[in-house]
């Protein structure tokens, strides 16, 4: 029982711990060009080894938008049309926050790990 | 399982007429910019999947998309989430009427912040009532009987707030008000889809993105 609550709660952290950083990965990818959804994802994978459902970008674009942390436009030189992201200045700023927050956070949670390792070994 | 006989059309058209059934709430021009650009996503995801050789690029490239309904679901909580942020309950109370058509939860959202709105209006005005009637307005107690406000019949019970009442009813009005403000953004934040975010077991380790 004891186990089997683990698995489920180790699950969970997993999933939490990848969706908390979707945000920043898909404001990182945007960093310096202009992509359309599909174009997000390939550089999500080959950048970070991040695969998500393919759907989940599109409600996440749509909020970062809304948050105008994004714009965005469609464009026909396509044989259809896409639709193009890119960062706006706050988004831009926000990203840096977010980047500076996962780097302290990061290194807190590594002296912390490096304590765990050492203990075990 | 899908035979060459099948319109891939089809599926396309069934797989957006599903996500566009669990839309309902956002606007229609938001709908069509949403169906838009899955249908864009598709498009290009089927022929990337033809080049790599699949059997069944429409087939496949549905699946990766995910399931319709929770995608709807995805979009219903990106499009409430701003107004989440907002501390006006009409702007609140309006995004929450968007969660309605998501199913039980959501219209137990909905139904939850329009008692609590409704409740503050109602102490806002037996508290004005009181000032224009305050011989018949008031807290009434009785044997079997506890009325706020103004009650049909007074033989048998007395009023018992006095001069207190519009002041306490003005304070409940508050606390109702500014407690299901706060309910709001905390339901219309807490996303009620996203549970199939990722895959399990997918490549990312983010322990070594993020640390090392």
């Amino acid at each position: 029982m004891l186990l089997m609550m683990g698995r489920v709660y180790d699950g969970r952290w997993e999933a939490q711990l990848r969706k908390g950083c979707l945000d920043l990965a898909i404001l990182a990818a945007l960093w310096d060009k202009r992509l359309y959804g599909l174009e997000i994802l390939k550089y999500l994978q080959e950048k970070a080894g991040l695969e998500i459902v393919e759907g989940t970008l599109y409600p996440i674009l749509m909020r970062l938008k809304q948050e105008a942390l994004l714009e965005s436009t469609w464009v026909s030189e396509a044989a259809h049309p896409r639709k193009y992201y890119w960062l706006t200045k706050a988004g831009r700023q926000r990203t840096l926050e977010m980047t500076e927050t996962w780097e302290e956070f990061g290194q807190g949670i590594s002296r912390l790990l490096a304590s765990v390792k050492e203990k075990h070994r | 399982m899908i035979t060459a006989r099948e319109d891939f059309g089809d599926l396309i058209s069934n797989y957006l007429a599903r996500v566009k059934a669990g839309l309902k709430g956002i606007d229609d021009g938001q709908q069509q910019e949403i169906l838009a650009e899955i249908r864009s996503h598709l498009t290009d995801r089927i022929e990337q999947l033809k080049q790599q050789g699949s059997g069944s690029p429409t087939e496949d490239a549905l699946t990766a998309m995910g399931d319709p309904e929770e995608l709807s679901l995805q979009f219903i909580s990106a499009a409430v989430v701003r107004a989440a942020r907002s501390n006006f309950p009409w702007v609140l109370l309006r995004a929450a009427s968007r969660l309605v058509f998501t199913g039980l939860r959501g219209t137990l959202v909905f139904l939850a912040g329009l008692f609590g709105y409704l409740t503050a209006i109602a102490f806002v005005g037996v508290a004005v009532a009181k000032l224009i009637v305050p011989a018949r307005v008031g807290f009434w107690v009785g044997p079997h009987t506890l009325v706020w406000g103004y009650p049909a019949h007074t033989p048998g019970i007395h009023e018992v707030a006095g001069h207190s009442f519009a002041y306490i009813s003005i304070i409940l009005a508050f606390l109702f008000a500014s407690g299901t403000t706060l309910l709001l953004k905390q339901l219309l934040r807490s996303p009620r889809a996203g549970k199939k975010a990722l895959p399990r077991g997918s490549g990312l380790s983010l322990i070594g993105v993020g640390l090392g």
